[in-house]
């Protein structure tokens, strides 16, 4: 169960979900139903997809249209109770309500439903909060949990109590919901996401992606793959750059790539190119000197372990847990919390004496453990043990 | 107080792949810290600069990120305690930053008498913190949690996790009639475990060594941290291994509370552990003489767990720790009772199961 579903949502533990999904059928040859709103818009949560039943990618997807979206006070009421004192519990309920979406049917249909389990992702919203209660032992939680205000709602401790197991992206995410819950003697897996090479050698596509991206051949770059927001770190970036380049001033450029929501900083070696396709997007990462992710709210980021998969050294922002811990445990890349550890990361990457071995070495070990931890094969196959064991486990 | 990571694959001092060039991650590591203290003690960074983009780092890179590192965090704190008066006043709309410039100027007064006092308390406060922290570095020094960082510096630990899979049989007859959740810490390999998930125990495991892949589910934990993290009560038994070996005896005696709070009325206390004299003689010296802890006797696990409510105890003893000497065939009586008696010196138990059980 999802609130929302389907190839045009965008949201990260959504289409974690609907990949998990679609490739349990087609690998596994599970069988998958989804329960989810006919919602697309997390702003919003109004009905857009018709209810009923379709069959996406082999997926069945039931939709269920809600009562109610997102309440238009719903920031204001919001925020006393998120960042005031402990809310009362009706607050409580009536913040989950005001969020959105309210739609009962997706619940009743997950407490009817006759599946082995029942998994649900993400925790905050109204149809996991009720229904993962009423499936208990069989409802296995996906939290995407962050370090964020709407955690610490002592509401949710039920939720997460009743679930019969817990699904994580890392293992920050486990400690940071064990510790918050109290639940670590629940059954638990560090999944994370699984990521696809794709069917053509990034590195073939270098020199294409150098000229898409306004490149000459032998320029080296930086690149930073994912939404350009200043929420996402990247403003942060664009000024730590700028503030290197002035006092190292050299060829090395900076390259966004995705989405434009806030403009970095204007310097004539940032380049922002906006969306690419697919083949842009590798060749980048192939060509790339270092990727650079300075979000600092990243609950597992893709883009890391594509890079990786290409070839790039990784260097990322120390502050946000889920990337810190895949450079810790996989030693791919570098990370920096002050621009004076910005500055001595890009050094030993672009300007020591064996800056190329070092990148070679840091690619190496993080595309060893991209591809050991979350290659397809390798996490369905945790993923349907899990599952296995915990549907016995529930059906006792 | 020093800075520790200590996860996963880098601490490994090779390379991800056979052909990829070596490298030391937690070395490297280390020399870019050094590096920007160089940087930072030489002047090499104008001090504007890095106040403005660390101001901007503070806004994007958490807090909470750097728990494990009391002298970031710390550093992060003292940064944070100078209060910037001087708002922003950019806006996309034009009439507005006139607006905000006029407003800063007629509060400016009284956001800085204010701000003056906030950081003079601020900074009263994290320099009692450093004063704190300088404390605690001495009582460390003096401490078994020294000894841990003695015997973490070198290469002093046990290689291996020892193997307990002989245990299954005794611990499956313990735990055949258990409901509920079933913690082993430390699950090493995860052997003795899946032996019990064969057996129909609904376990899980604790371990502090990182153990990628492991087929039934063993976390990486410390098993005290592990179990304090739980609610009262909340598992049917709980299995001590490896932890009961090196432990401070400071630190055995918080696990004997914990397990005693954190199994359930009805539960079982297990512990495994290696026979004190038999943990001498396997080790290498400089692990014996270094390790915070040595294990505790059977009959020491039985006193404290009986101490904190446990009842009903009993103790297995596990193989003799080395091929005994052999009587003399057809020998002198005399001489084969000394023999007997000399292998019952030297060569006892290796290692011992206890069980202990909590009242409905």
């Amino acid at each position: 169960m999802v609130p929302r579903y389907g190839p045009s949502v965008v949201g990260g533990a959504e289409n974690a979900a609907r990949m998990l999904a679609e490739r349990l059928v087609s690998d596994l040859g599970w069988d998958v139903s989804v329960l989810t709103t006919c919602a697309r818009d997390s702003r919003t949560w109004a009905d857009v997809d018709p209810p009923g039943e379709t069959v996406e990618n082999g997926v069945r997807v039931h939709r269920f249209a809600s009562r109610a979206g997102r309440h238009p006070d719903f920031d204001r009421f919001s925020t006393p109770v998120l960042l005031g004192p402990t809310p009362s519990a009706e607050d409580q309920r009536k913040w989950i309500e005001m969020q959105g979406p309210v739609c009962p049917d997706v619940v009743k249909a997950a407490a009817s439903s006759q599946a082995d389990m029942v998994a649900f992702s993400p925790y905050l919203y109204y149809p996991i909060v009720h229904g993962v209660p009423l499936v208990r032992e069989r409802a296995v939680l996906h939290p995407a949990a962050h370090d964020e205000p709407a955690l610490g709602l002592p509401l949710l401790r039920e939720v997460f109590e009743s679930a019969g197991a817990l699904v994580f992206y890392t293992h920050g995410e486990r400690e940071l919901t064990n510790r918050r819950f109290g639940v670590g003697h629940h059954r638990q897996l560090v999944l994370g996401l699984g990521v696809d090479r794709p069917s053509f050698d990034p590195a073939d596509r270098a020199a294409s992606a150098r000229a898409a991206l306004g490149l000459s051949p032998d320029e080296p770059f930086l690149v930073c793959v994912g939404r350009v927001d200043e929420s996402k770190g990247t403003g942060l970036l664009g000024r730590a750059f700028a503030a290197y380049k002035s006092r190292r001033p050299g060829p090395l450029k900076l390259v966004f790539v995705g989405q434009v929501v806030d403009r970095p900083v204007d310097h004539p070696d940032i380049v922002v190119a906006g969306m690419v396709d697919e083949d842009v997007k590798w060749g980048a990462y192939a060509a790339a000197t270092a990727l650079v992710q300075p979000s600092p709210y990243e609950s597992f980021s893709l883009v890391l372990i594509e890079g990786w998969l290409a070839g790039a050294p990784a260097l990322v922002n120390a502050g946000c847990l889920a990337t810190r811990e895949h450079v810790s445990r996989s030693g791919g890349g570098l990370w920096f919390g002050s621009y004076a550890a910005f500055e001595a990361a890009v050094d030993r990457l672009t300007e020591a004496p064996d800056a190329a071995r070092l990148r070679a070495g840091l690619a190496a070990r993080g595309r060893a453990y991209a591809e050991a931890e979350f290659a397809w094969p390798v996490l369905l196959d945790r993923y349907a043990r899990f599952i296995s064991s915990s549907a016995m486990r529930a059906r006792r | 107080m020093s800075p520790t990571d200590g996860r996963g694959a880098a601490s490994d001092a090779t390379g991800g792949t056979s052909h990829a060039p070596a490298i030391d991650h937690q070395k490297l590591l280390a020399e870019i810290d050094a590096e920007v203290q160089r940087k930072r003690e030489s002047g090499d960074i104008p001090a504007d600069l890095e106040r403005e983009l660390d101001l901007v780092f503070a806004r994007f890179a958490p807090v909470d990120a750097l728990e494990a590192d009391f002298e970031q965090v710390l550093t992060r704190a003292e940064q944070a305690t100078f209060i910037d008066v001087i708002a922003p006043v950019e806006s996309s709309r034009p009439v507005v930053p006139i607006f905000k410039k006029v407003v800063r100027k007629v509060v400016g007064w009284y956001l800085r008498y204010v701000a003056q006092q906030t950081s003079a308390f601020a900074h009263a406060i994290t320099r009692a913190v450093r004063l704190l922290g300088e404390r605690v570095d001495v009582l460390e020094q003096a401490s078994p949690v020294a000894a841990q960082r003695a015997a973490a510096d070198g290469d002093v630990q046990p290689p291996s996790a020892p193997d307990l899979s002989h245990w299954a049989p005794t611990l499956a007859r313990w735990l055949q009639a258990t409901t509920g959740r079933v913690l082993h810490a430390e699950a090493g390999d995860g052997a003795l475990l899946a032996a019990l998930v064969e057996a129909g125990v609904d376990a899980y495991g604790v371990d502090p060594r990182p153990r990628p892949n492991v087929v039934n589910e063993v976390r990486e934990d410390e098993a005290a941290v592990h179990l304090r993290a739980l609610p009262d009560g909340a598992l049917a038994a709980i299995v001590l291994s490896g932890c009961v070996d090196r432990m401070a005896l400071g630190a055995q005696l918080q696990l004997a509370d914990l397990v005693a709070t954190k199994v359930a009325p009805g539960g079982t206390v297990i512990v495994l552990g290696t026979h004190p004299a038999a943990w001498a003689e396997s080790h290498a010296p400089v692990h014996v003489d270094l390790s915070p802890g040595r294990p505790l006797h059977p009959e020491t696990w039985q006193h404290l767990l009986a101490q904190r409510g446990m009842t009903e105890s009993e103790i297995v003893a596990g193989p003799p720790d080395r091929a005994a000497l052999a009587p003399v065939p057809k020998g002198d009586r005399v001489l084969n009772a000394n023999i007997e008696r000399l292998n019952a010196l030297l060569f006892g138990p290796s290692s011992y199961a206890l069980a202990a059980h909590r009242p409905e």
